[in-house]
Protein backbone atom coordinates (compact mmCIF):
# COMPACT_ATOMS: atom_id res chain seq x y z
CA UNK A 1 0.00 0.00 0.00
CA UNK A 2 3.19 2.11 1.10
CA UNK A 3 4.38 1.73 -2.41
CA UNK A 4 1.03 2.27 -4.06
CA UNK A 5 0.61 5.75 -2.58
CA UNK A 6 4.22 6.61 -3.13
CA UNK A 7 3.38 5.65 -6.66
CA UNK A 8 0.39 7.36 -7.10
CA UNK A 9 2.43 10.65 -5.22
CA UNK A 10 5.62 10.42 -8.25
CA UNK A 11 3.35 10.14 -10.56
CA UNK A 12 0.46 13.02 -10.12
CA UNK A 13 2.38 15.26 -12.88
CA UNK A 14 0.17 12.42 -15.45
CA UNK A 15 -2.85 13.97 -14.10
CA UNK A 16 -1.39 17.55 -15.36
CA UNK A 17 -0.64 16.26 -18.90
CA UNK A 18 -3.99 15.20 -20.00
CA UNK A 19 -5.34 18.43 -20.81
CA UNK A 20 -2.08 19.09 -22.68
CA UNK A 21 -2.86 15.34 -24.25
CA UNK A 22 -6.05 16.35 -25.25
CA UNK A 23 -5.76 19.25 -27.01
CA UNK A 24 -3.04 17.79 -29.04
CA UNK A 25 -4.76 14.77 -30.09
CA UNK A 26 -8.01 16.92 -31.44
CA UNK A 27 -5.29 19.22 -33.32
CA UNK A 28 -3.62 16.49 -34.83
CA UNK A 29 -6.87 14.90 -35.61
CA UNK A 30 -7.83 17.81 -37.51
CA UNK A 31 -4.59 18.10 -38.94
CA UNK A 32 -4.82 15.20 -40.39
CA UNK A 33 -8.57 15.58 -41.57
CA UNK A 34 -7.38 18.99 -43.49
CA UNK A 35 -4.59 16.83 -44.98
CA UNK A 36 -6.71 14.22 -46.32
CA UNK A 37 -9.72 16.36 -47.74
CA UNK A 38 -7.07 18.71 -49.45
CA UNK A 39 -5.38 15.14 -51.09
CA UNK A 40 -9.13 13.81 -52.37
CA UNK A 41 -9.56 18.02 -53.82
CA UNK B 1 14.97 33.39 -3.22
CA UNK B 2 17.35 31.51 -1.15
CA UNK B 3 17.57 33.90 1.59
CA UNK B 4 13.73 33.51 2.15
CA UNK B 5 13.52 29.43 1.44
CA UNK B 6 9.99 29.14 1.97
CA UNK B 7 8.58 32.07 0.50
CA UNK B 8 6.32 30.56 -1.60
CA UNK B 9 4.66 28.33 0.51
CA UNK B 10 5.01 29.75 3.98
CA UNK B 11 2.43 27.51 4.94
CA UNK B 12 0.86 24.64 3.71
CA UNK B 13 -2.43 25.01 2.14
CA UNK B 14 -5.47 24.27 3.82
CA UNK B 15 -7.84 21.82 1.94
CA UNK B 16 -8.96 22.88 -1.50
CA UNK B 17 -12.65 22.46 -2.27
CA UNK B 18 -11.28 20.05 -5.37
CA UNK B 19 -7.55 18.66 -6.00
CA UNK B 20 -5.12 20.68 -7.07
CA UNK B 21 -4.90 18.85 -10.61
CA UNK B 22 -8.13 19.55 -11.54
CA UNK B 23 -7.70 23.49 -11.43
CA UNK B 24 -5.53 22.68 -14.24
CA UNK B 25 -8.29 20.85 -16.13
CA UNK B 26 -10.85 23.72 -15.12
CA UNK B 27 -7.94 26.37 -16.51
CA UNK B 28 -7.75 24.27 -19.65
CA UNK B 29 -10.96 24.29 -20.10
CA UNK B 30 -11.36 28.29 -19.49
CA UNK B 31 -8.72 28.50 -22.17
CA UNK B 32 -10.28 26.18 -24.80
CA UNK B 33 -13.56 28.17 -24.81
CA UNK B 34 -11.61 31.82 -24.42
CA UNK B 35 -10.46 30.22 -27.66
CA UNK B 36 -13.82 29.44 -29.53
CA UNK B 37 -14.97 32.24 -28.31
CA UNK B 38 -11.93 34.72 -30.01
CA UNK B 39 -12.73 32.59 -32.95
CA UNK B 40 -16.33 33.21 -33.20
CA UNK B 41 -16.21 36.92 -32.35
CA UNK B 42 -12.78 38.22 -33.32
CA UNK B 43 -12.65 38.38 -37.01
CA UNK B 44 -10.29 41.80 -37.48
CA UNK B 45 -7.04 43.13 -36.11
CA UNK B 46 -7.81 45.37 -32.85
CA UNK B 47 -4.37 45.99 -31.35
CA UNK B 48 -2.11 46.56 -34.37
CA UNK B 49 -3.79 49.90 -35.35
CA UNK B 50 -2.64 52.86 -32.96
CA UNK B 51 -5.04 53.76 -29.88
CA UNK B 52 -3.28 56.51 -28.18
CA UNK B 53 -4.86 59.34 -26.26
CA UNK B 54 -2.40 62.34 -26.06
CA UNK B 55 -2.81 63.21 -22.30
CA UNK B 56 -2.84 67.08 -21.18
CA UNK B 57 0.64 68.81 -22.08
CA UNK B 58 0.42 70.17 -18.08
CA UNK B 59 0.58 66.76 -17.21
CA UNK B 60 3.26 65.90 -19.62
CA UNK B 61 5.76 68.71 -19.01
CA UNK B 62 5.33 68.24 -14.92
CA UNK B 63 5.98 64.17 -15.31
CA UNK B 64 8.46 64.25 -18.47
CA UNK B 65 9.92 67.93 -18.10
CA UNK B 66 14.03 68.22 -17.52
CA UNK B 67 13.21 69.07 -13.86
CA UNK B 68 11.21 65.53 -13.35
CA UNK B 69 14.10 63.86 -15.16
CA UNK B 70 16.47 65.03 -12.84
CA UNK B 71 14.38 64.23 -9.43
CA UNK B 72 13.72 60.90 -10.94
CA UNK B 73 17.51 59.94 -11.85
CA UNK B 74 19.11 61.21 -9.11
CA UNK B 75 16.55 59.17 -6.89
CA UNK B 76 17.59 56.45 -8.59
CA UNK B 77 21.38 56.79 -8.38
CA UNK B 78 20.78 57.31 -4.75
CA UNK B 79 18.94 54.12 -4.09
CA UNK B 80 21.70 52.04 -5.91
CA UNK B 81 24.30 54.14 -4.03
CA UNK B 82 22.13 53.02 -0.62
CA UNK B 83 22.01 49.83 -1.78
CA UNK B 84 25.47 48.82 -2.77
CA UNK B 85 26.67 51.00 0.27
CA UNK B 86 24.11 48.63 2.43
CA UNK B 87 25.48 45.11 0.76
CA UNK B 88 29.45 46.35 1.47
CA UNK B 89 28.87 48.04 4.91
CA UNK B 90 25.97 46.92 6.49
CA UNK B 91 25.39 43.22 8.34
CA UNK B 92 26.29 39.90 6.46
CA UNK B 93 22.58 39.01 7.36
CA UNK B 94 20.74 38.46 4.39
CA UNK B 95 17.48 39.36 5.59
CA UNK B 96 18.39 42.21 7.97
CA UNK B 97 20.62 44.09 4.95
CA UNK B 98 18.47 46.94 2.58
CA UNK B 99 20.39 45.66 -0.32
CA UNK B 100 19.33 42.19 -1.14
CA UNK B 101 15.12 42.95 -0.72
CA UNK B 102 15.94 45.97 -2.37
CA UNK B 103 17.47 44.39 -5.37
CA UNK B 104 15.90 41.44 -6.14
CA UNK B 105 12.49 41.98 -4.72
CA UNK B 106 11.66 45.89 -4.54
CA UNK B 107 13.04 46.52 -7.96
CA UNK B 108 13.23 42.97 -9.37
CA UNK B 109 9.48 41.92 -9.21
CA UNK B 110 7.91 45.42 -8.68
CA UNK B 111 8.91 47.08 -11.29
CA UNK B 112 7.60 44.45 -13.13
CA UNK B 113 4.29 43.97 -11.74
CA UNK B 114 4.11 48.28 -11.96
CA UNK B 115 5.20 48.77 -15.61
CA UNK B 116 2.48 45.87 -16.43
CA UNK B 117 0.11 48.71 -14.74
CA UNK B 118 1.27 51.70 -15.57
CA UNK B 119 3.80 51.30 -17.90
CA UNK B 120 7.49 51.35 -18.49
CA UNK B 121 8.61 52.74 -14.82
CA UNK B 122 11.97 52.58 -14.66
CA UNK B 123 12.98 54.28 -17.70
CA UNK B 124 12.70 58.01 -15.53
CA UNK B 125 14.61 55.80 -12.36
CA UNK B 126 17.05 53.93 -14.27
CA UNK B 127 20.35 54.96 -12.54
CA UNK B 128 22.88 54.01 -15.60
CA UNK B 129 20.76 55.64 -18.20
CA UNK B 130 20.63 58.80 -15.62
CA UNK B 131 25.13 58.34 -15.06
CA UNK B 132 25.06 58.15 -18.94
CA UNK B 133 22.88 61.10 -19.96
CA UNK B 134 24.36 63.45 -17.41
CA UNK B 135 27.77 62.22 -18.69
CA UNK B 136 26.87 62.65 -22.05
CA UNK B 137 25.69 66.29 -21.21
CA UNK B 138 29.16 67.14 -19.76
CA UNK B 139 31.14 66.17 -22.70
CA UNK B 140 29.23 68.22 -25.12
CA UNK B 141 29.35 71.12 -22.66
CA UNK B 142 32.92 70.47 -22.58
CA UNK B 143 33.64 69.48 -26.14
CA UNK B 144 30.99 71.59 -27.86
CA UNK B 145 29.50 68.31 -29.76
CA UNK B 146 27.70 65.04 -28.78
CA UNK B 147 29.67 61.97 -28.03
CA UNK B 148 30.71 59.62 -31.10
CA UNK B 149 29.59 56.46 -30.76
CA UNK B 150 30.12 52.74 -32.35
CA UNK B 151 26.65 51.49 -35.11
CA UNK B 152 25.38 48.77 -32.96
CA UNK B 153 25.74 45.48 -34.34
CA UNK B 154 21.65 44.69 -35.57
CA UNK B 155 22.71 41.44 -35.39
CA UNK B 156 23.06 41.17 -31.61
CA UNK B 157 19.63 42.62 -31.30
CA UNK B 158 18.54 42.26 -27.42
CA UNK B 159 20.68 38.66 -27.30
CA UNK B 160 22.78 41.01 -24.70
CA UNK B 161 19.81 41.03 -22.79
CA UNK B 162 19.02 37.51 -22.57
CA UNK B 163 22.14 36.34 -21.30
CA UNK B 164 22.34 38.87 -19.06
CA UNK B 165 18.59 38.69 -17.76
CA UNK B 166 19.19 34.66 -17.18
CA UNK B 167 23.15 36.01 -15.21
CA UNK B 168 20.90 38.38 -13.12
CA UNK B 169 18.80 34.95 -12.21
CA UNK B 170 22.08 32.40 -11.74
CA UNK B 171 23.52 34.72 -9.52
CA UNK B 172 20.00 35.01 -7.19
CA UNK B 173 18.79 31.54 -7.53
CA UNK B 174 21.59 29.47 -8.15
CA UNK B 175 24.79 31.06 -6.94
CA UNK B 176 23.74 31.73 -3.50
CA UNK B 177 21.52 27.62 -3.27
CA UNK B 178 22.53 24.77 -1.11
CA UNK B 179 23.49 26.62 2.51
CA UNK B 180 26.07 28.55 -0.16
CA UNK B 181 23.93 31.87 1.01
CA UNK B 182 23.85 34.96 -1.49
CA UNK B 183 25.57 37.43 0.76
CA UNK B 184 24.86 41.22 0.64
CA UNK B 185 28.37 41.59 0.20
CA UNK B 186 28.49 39.76 -3.26
CA UNK B 187 25.35 40.99 -4.78
CA UNK B 188 26.96 45.02 -4.05
CA UNK B 189 30.22 43.93 -6.08
CA UNK B 190 28.22 42.20 -8.81
CA UNK B 191 26.22 45.82 -9.11
CA UNK B 192 29.32 47.88 -9.14
CA UNK B 193 30.17 45.20 -11.49
CA UNK B 194 27.55 45.76 -13.71
CA UNK B 195 27.65 49.19 -13.47
CA UNK B 196 30.81 49.73 -15.30
CA UNK B 197 29.98 47.37 -17.63
CA UNK B 198 26.76 49.05 -18.61
CA UNK B 199 28.42 52.24 -18.58
CA UNK B 200 31.02 51.32 -21.04
CA UNK B 201 28.36 49.83 -23.34
CA UNK B 202 26.66 53.09 -23.03
CA UNK B 203 29.86 54.60 -24.10
CA UNK B 204 30.22 52.66 -26.47
CA UNK B 205 26.51 52.44 -28.53
CA UNK B 206 24.87 55.60 -26.99
CA UNK B 207 22.66 55.80 -23.73
CA UNK B 208 19.18 54.91 -25.50
CA UNK B 209 20.73 52.35 -28.17
CA UNK B 210 22.23 50.22 -25.03
CA UNK B 211 18.75 50.85 -23.37
CA UNK B 212 16.63 49.56 -26.10
CA UNK B 213 18.64 46.83 -26.57
CA UNK B 214 21.55 45.26 -23.99
CA UNK B 215 20.74 46.89 -20.68
CA UNK B 216 19.17 44.01 -18.92
CA UNK B 217 16.63 45.83 -16.45
CA UNK B 218 15.54 48.20 -19.15
CA UNK B 219 14.89 45.70 -21.90
CA UNK B 220 13.25 43.45 -18.73
CA UNK B 221 11.01 46.13 -17.22
CA UNK B 222 10.18 47.74 -20.67
CA UNK B 223 8.97 44.56 -21.97
CA UNK B 224 6.46 44.24 -19.39
CA UNK B 225 5.76 48.02 -19.83
CA UNK B 226 4.65 47.32 -23.01
CA UNK B 227 1.44 45.82 -21.52
CA UNK B 228 0.60 48.78 -19.37
CA UNK B 229 -1.57 51.61 -20.50
CA UNK B 230 0.40 55.01 -20.31
CA UNK B 231 3.35 55.47 -22.98
CA UNK B 232 5.17 58.59 -24.20
CA UNK B 233 5.53 59.59 -27.91
CA UNK B 234 7.48 62.75 -28.96
CA UNK B 235 7.97 63.97 -24.95
CA UNK B 236 4.00 63.77 -24.58
CA UNK B 237 2.35 61.36 -22.45
CA UNK B 238 -0.24 59.08 -23.88
CA UNK B 239 -2.59 57.03 -22.77
CA UNK B 240 -3.30 53.99 -24.76
CA UNK B 241 -5.51 50.47 -25.27
CA UNK B 242 -3.71 47.92 -22.70
CA UNK B 243 -1.44 45.06 -24.11
CA UNK B 244 -1.65 47.22 -27.94
CA UNK B 245 2.10 48.81 -27.60
CA UNK B 246 3.20 44.84 -27.30
CA UNK B 247 2.25 44.36 -30.79
CA UNK B 248 5.86 45.96 -31.71
CA UNK B 249 8.15 44.89 -28.89
CA UNK B 250 9.43 41.86 -30.76
CA UNK B 251 11.17 43.51 -34.41
CA UNK B 252 14.23 43.80 -32.79
CA UNK B 253 16.11 40.39 -32.91
CA UNK B 254 16.64 38.44 -29.60
CA UNK B 255 13.25 39.37 -28.16
CA UNK B 256 11.85 36.30 -28.01
CA UNK B 257 15.00 34.50 -26.27
CA UNK B 258 14.51 37.18 -23.77
CA UNK B 259 10.70 36.43 -22.52
CA UNK B 260 11.68 32.91 -22.80
CA UNK B 261 14.42 33.67 -20.54
CA UNK B 262 12.18 35.10 -18.66
CA UNK B 263 9.76 32.33 -18.62
CA UNK B 264 12.36 29.44 -18.08
CA UNK B 265 14.00 31.13 -14.94
CA UNK B 266 10.97 31.46 -13.04
CA UNK B 267 10.00 27.75 -13.66
CA UNK B 268 13.45 26.89 -13.27
CA UNK B 269 13.11 28.81 -9.52
CA UNK B 270 9.58 26.98 -9.24
CA UNK B 271 10.60 23.86 -9.93
CA UNK B 272 14.30 23.23 -8.21
CA UNK B 273 12.12 23.47 -5.13
CA UNK B 274 9.85 20.53 -5.89
CA UNK B 275 9.23 18.85 -9.61
CA UNK B 276 12.91 19.06 -10.91
CA UNK B 277 14.74 18.10 -7.07
CA UNK B 278 15.39 14.83 -7.49
CA UNK B 279 17.06 14.71 -10.91
CA UNK B 280 19.40 18.07 -10.13
CA UNK B 281 20.26 15.81 -6.59
CA UNK B 282 21.29 13.03 -9.18
CA UNK B 283 23.44 14.92 -11.61
CA UNK B 284 25.05 17.03 -8.12
CA UNK B 285 25.94 13.34 -6.97
CA UNK B 286 27.46 12.48 -10.37
CA UNK B 287 29.60 15.43 -10.54
CA UNK B 288 30.69 15.11 -6.76
CA UNK B 289 31.94 11.72 -7.10
CA UNK B 290 33.50 12.55 -10.09
CA UNK B 291 35.99 15.41 -7.97
CA UNK B 292 34.12 18.43 -8.31
CA UNK B 293 34.00 20.14 -5.34
CA UNK B 294 30.22 20.22 -3.60
CA UNK B 295 29.62 23.95 -4.06
CA UNK B 296 30.72 23.94 -7.65
CA UNK B 297 28.57 20.31 -8.21
CA UNK B 298 25.55 22.20 -7.37
CA UNK B 299 26.22 24.95 -9.11
CA UNK B 300 26.90 23.27 -11.82
CA UNK B 301 24.12 20.97 -12.05
CA UNK B 302 21.60 23.61 -11.01
CA UNK B 303 22.97 25.41 -13.81
CA UNK B 304 22.21 23.01 -16.53
CA UNK B 305 18.88 22.61 -15.21
CA UNK B 306 18.31 26.31 -15.91
CA UNK B 307 19.55 25.73 -19.25
CA UNK B 308 17.55 23.03 -19.89
CA UNK B 309 14.90 24.87 -18.77
CA UNK B 310 15.40 27.49 -21.11
CA UNK B 311 15.61 25.16 -24.29
CA UNK B 312 12.09 23.50 -22.88
CA UNK B 313 9.86 26.71 -23.04
CA UNK B 314 12.02 27.51 -26.12
CA UNK B 315 11.17 24.37 -28.02
CA UNK B 316 7.56 24.09 -26.62
CA UNK B 317 7.02 27.94 -28.84
CA UNK B 318 8.81 26.34 -31.68
CA UNK B 319 6.60 24.17 -31.82
CA UNK B 320 3.56 26.38 -31.83
CA UNK B 321 5.59 28.17 -34.36
CA UNK B 322 6.27 24.99 -36.69
CA UNK B 323 2.78 24.28 -36.36
CA UNK B 324 1.13 27.65 -37.43
CA UNK B 325 3.44 27.01 -40.94
CA UNK B 326 1.39 24.39 -41.81
CA UNK B 327 -1.52 26.57 -42.31
CA UNK B 328 -1.80 27.68 -46.03
CA UNK B 329 -0.65 31.40 -47.15
CA UNK B 330 2.01 30.50 -43.17
CA UNK B 331 4.78 33.31 -43.73
CA UNK B 332 8.37 32.62 -43.10
CA UNK B 333 9.36 30.48 -39.74
CA UNK B 334 11.62 33.48 -39.03
CA UNK B 335 8.99 35.66 -39.49
CA UNK B 336 6.26 33.75 -37.60
CA UNK B 337 8.82 33.53 -34.24
CA UNK B 338 9.75 37.12 -34.31
CA UNK B 339 5.86 38.02 -34.99
CA UNK B 340 4.58 35.76 -32.24
CA UNK B 341 7.39 36.53 -28.97
CA UNK B 342 5.09 39.61 -27.79
CA UNK B 343 2.38 37.10 -27.30
CA UNK B 344 4.27 35.10 -24.42
CA UNK B 345 4.54 38.57 -22.46
CA UNK B 346 1.75 38.12 -20.17
CA UNK B 347 2.61 34.59 -19.80
CA UNK B 348 6.07 35.46 -18.40
CA UNK B 349 4.11 38.13 -16.22
CA UNK B 350 1.76 35.66 -14.87
CA UNK B 351 4.52 32.87 -14.45
CA UNK B 352 6.11 36.19 -12.26
CA UNK B 353 2.76 36.98 -10.32
CA UNK B 354 2.14 33.03 -9.67
CA UNK B 355 5.58 32.39 -8.43
CA UNK B 356 6.75 35.42 -6.45
CA UNK B 357 3.50 37.31 -5.70
CA UNK B 358 3.51 36.03 -1.95
CA UNK B 359 7.10 36.58 -1.63
CA UNK B 360 6.63 39.94 -2.86
CA UNK B 361 3.74 41.10 -0.14
CA UNK B 362 5.65 39.16 2.76
CA UNK B 363 9.29 41.59 1.90
CA UNK B 364 7.46 44.78 1.06
CA UNK B 365 6.58 44.40 4.13
CA UNK B 366 10.32 44.48 5.62
CA UNK B 367 11.31 47.16 3.03
CA UNK B 368 9.06 49.34 4.23
CA UNK B 369 9.37 49.21 7.86
CA UNK B 370 12.56 48.12 9.52
CA UNK B 371 14.90 47.97 6.04
CA UNK B 372 14.18 51.07 5.82
CA UNK B 373 15.09 52.17 9.60
CA UNK B 374 17.76 50.27 9.84
CA UNK B 375 19.43 49.46 5.98
CA UNK B 376 22.77 48.35 7.14
CA UNK B 377 20.85 46.56 9.92
CA UNK B 378 23.07 47.91 12.47
CA UNK B 379 20.84 48.62 15.07
CA UNK B 380 19.22 52.17 13.69
CA UNK B 381 16.44 53.26 13.50
CA UNK B 382 15.94 56.42 11.04
CA UNK B 383 11.73 56.34 10.81
CA UNK B 384 11.00 54.80 14.33
CA UNK B 385 10.14 51.30 11.99
CA UNK B 386 12.53 49.39 12.87
CA UNK B 387 10.85 47.22 15.66
CA UNK B 388 7.88 45.91 13.00
CA UNK B 389 7.78 42.72 11.74
CA UNK B 390 6.34 40.66 8.84
CA UNK B 391 2.78 39.19 9.31
CA UNK B 392 2.67 36.33 7.54
CA UNK B 393 -0.96 35.68 8.46
CA UNK B 394 -1.45 38.88 5.81
CA UNK B 395 -2.67 36.38 3.30
CA UNK B 396 -3.24 33.17 3.43
CA UNK B 397 -1.93 29.75 1.84
CA UNK B 398 -5.07 29.45 -0.19
CA UNK B 399 -5.45 33.00 -1.03
CA UNK B 400 -2.17 32.54 -2.29
CA UNK B 401 -3.06 30.06 -4.39
CA UNK B 402 -6.12 31.34 -5.89
CA UNK B 403 -3.70 34.49 -7.16
CA UNK B 404 -1.91 32.23 -8.45
CA UNK B 405 -4.19 29.97 -10.73
CA UNK B 406 -6.56 33.24 -11.57
CA UNK B 407 -3.24 34.96 -12.72
CA UNK B 408 -2.39 31.92 -14.74
CA UNK B 409 -5.44 31.93 -16.19
CA UNK B 410 -5.92 35.62 -16.57
CA UNK B 411 -2.48 35.65 -18.47
CA UNK B 412 -2.71 32.91 -20.78
CA UNK B 413 -5.58 34.43 -21.85
CA UNK B 414 -4.24 37.36 -22.79
CA UNK B 415 -1.51 35.45 -24.86
CA UNK B 416 -4.10 33.87 -26.82
CA UNK B 417 -6.15 36.88 -27.35
CA UNK B 418 -2.65 38.97 -28.68
CA UNK B 419 -1.91 35.82 -30.90
CA UNK B 420 -5.16 35.82 -32.54
CA UNK B 421 -5.14 38.84 -33.14
CA UNK B 422 -1.48 38.62 -34.71
CA UNK B 423 -2.85 35.71 -36.93
CA UNK B 424 -5.42 37.93 -38.35
CA UNK B 425 -2.44 39.90 -39.60
CA UNK B 426 -1.17 37.37 -41.19
CA UNK B 427 -4.12 35.38 -42.38
CA UNK B 428 -6.70 37.72 -43.42
CA UNK B 429 -9.23 34.61 -44.02
CA UNK B 430 -10.27 34.70 -40.27
CA UNK B 431 -10.51 30.90 -40.66
CA UNK B 432 -7.09 30.47 -41.70
CA UNK B 433 -5.81 32.95 -38.39
CA UNK B 434 -8.04 30.40 -36.17
CA UNK B 435 -6.80 26.67 -37.47
CA UNK B 436 -3.22 28.67 -37.10
CA UNK B 437 -4.03 29.10 -33.40
CA UNK B 438 -4.86 25.84 -32.75
CA UNK B 439 -1.24 25.02 -32.05
CA UNK B 440 -1.30 28.20 -29.73
CA UNK B 441 -3.75 27.13 -27.80
CA UNK B 442 -1.77 24.00 -27.32
CA UNK B 443 1.39 26.06 -26.22
CA UNK B 444 -0.81 27.76 -23.94
CA UNK B 445 -2.65 24.68 -22.38
CA UNK B 446 1.14 23.23 -22.03
CA UNK B 447 2.17 26.48 -20.31
CA UNK B 448 -0.40 26.48 -17.72
CA UNK B 449 -0.59 23.44 -16.37
CA UNK B 450 3.26 23.42 -16.23
CA UNK B 451 2.90 26.33 -14.59
CA UNK B 452 0.07 24.78 -11.97
CA UNK B 453 1.91 21.82 -11.71
CA UNK B 454 4.81 23.36 -10.42
CA UNK B 455 3.10 25.43 -7.76
CA UNK B 456 0.89 22.41 -6.50
CA UNK B 457 4.11 20.66 -5.88
CA UNK B 458 6.32 23.57 -4.54
CA UNK B 459 2.87 24.81 -2.54
CA UNK B 460 2.22 21.22 -0.92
Amino acid sequence: MLLLAHIGHQLIWLLYVVPVLIVSAAIAKSFIAQRRAERED
Amino acid sequence: MNYLPLAHALSAREDLPVPAWLFAWGASIVLIVSFFALAAGWRSPRFEQRHERPLGAGLSRALLGLPAQIVCGLLGVFLLGVAIYAGLEGTVAPDRNFALTFLFVTCWLGFPFFSAILGDVFRPFNPWRAIGRAAGAGFQAIAGQRPAHLAYPERLGRWPAAIGLLAVVWLEVIYGSGGVVLEPETAAVAALVYSVYTLAMMAAFGVEEWCDRGEVFSVYFGMFGRLGIFGTRDGRLERRRPFSAATGWATVPGSAAVVIASIATTSFDGASEGAIQDPIETVYEWLADAGIGLTASLRLSETLFMLLCFAAVALVYTLGVRGMRTVPGAPSLSTLRAGFAHTLIPIALAYLVAHYFSLFVFQEQAQFTYLLSDPLGTGADLFGTAGAGVDYNVISANTIWYVQVASLVVGHVMGLMLAHDRALVYWSDYRKATASQYWMLAVMVAFTCFGLYLLSVANG
